[in-house]
């Protein structure tokens, strides 16, 4: 992943990790189920991994730009 | 964020540090729960009061108790602790307790307790002999175990008169 795609896998993450938080939290409170809310936390745990973790192409369309190689002056090396 | 490992490192803790937080609202909000359980407690008859070797007392007694705790379930709630327990004072000590029958609810629709001219399940034992004429309470008593947080106790006493005045 290149920097920008790892900041967006970050954010990413994050986002989802506790948008599903506050929807498993609210959800649970309103029916009264424990095991509700955790279903739900399980569910965006999964969703986030399967988004941040693996190498995803969106992740890699900034490549940075290093600088060109630098070319060895081989006759003054020679000189020294 | 630059390799798998990294990646799952922070997903897995962050997760992890979101749940915590989660777990101290699931537990914040029994502090405003409010229960009203409907309770009635008992002595119905005391069967025999005898005295044993070295001086101690027992009380063999049955009991009435008609308590509906649901109320008392919210959706942290893991499971009730109940016990009943005689209570009395002495000129020794000023507190005496002795949990008589426990028992263990743990799902909401079955926090109905009703028994009638029940058996203890422990025995009434007092390290003296100070049960001939005692005034008794008998308390129900409930610890509330949450699924996440601290547990918290609460108890409903009533006065159940004296117990015989002689051995029977």
């Amino acid at each position: 992943m290149d920097f920008i795609g790892q900041r967006n896998a970050e954010n990413a993450l994050m986002v989802i990790v506790i948008i599903a938080a506050v929807i498993s939290f609210i959800a649970g409170y309103a029916m009264k189920d424990f095991s509700l809310m955790v279903k739900i936390n399980g569910v965006g745990l999964a969703l986030a991994l399967l988004v941040s973790i693996p190498d995803w192409p969106i992740y890699n369309r900034n490549p940075w730009k290093w600088l060109p190689d630098l070319e060895v002056d081989e006759k003054a090396q020679k000189k020294k | 964020m630059h390799s798998i490992y990294h990646r799952l490192n922070t997903a897995v803790t962050f997760f992890g540090t979101v749940a915590a937080v989660l777990c101290i609202l699931t537990s914040s909000t029994d502090l405003l729960h409010q229960s009203n359980p409907n309770i009635q407690l008992g002595l119905r008859e005391v069967r025999r009061l005898v005295q044993h070797h070295g001086g101690k007392d027992q009380a063999v007694v049955t009991f009435d108790i008609n308590a509906d705790l649901r109320s008392v379930f919210t959706w942290n709630t893991k499971q009730l602790f109940v016990y009943v327990q005689a209570e009395y004072e002495t000129q020794e000590n000023r507190v005496n307790e002795i949990v008589l029958w426990d028992f263990i609810v743990q799902q909401k629709e079955k926090a109905v307790i009703k028994l009638s001219n029940h058996k203890t399940k422990y025995a009434f034992i007092d390290p003296g002999n100070n049960l001939r004429g005692r005034d008794v309470n008998l308390t129900l008593v409930w610890c509330v175990m949450p699924r996440v947080g601290r547990m918290y106790t609460e108890r409903r006493s009533v006065s159940v008169g004296k117990l015989p005045a002689t051995y029977i």
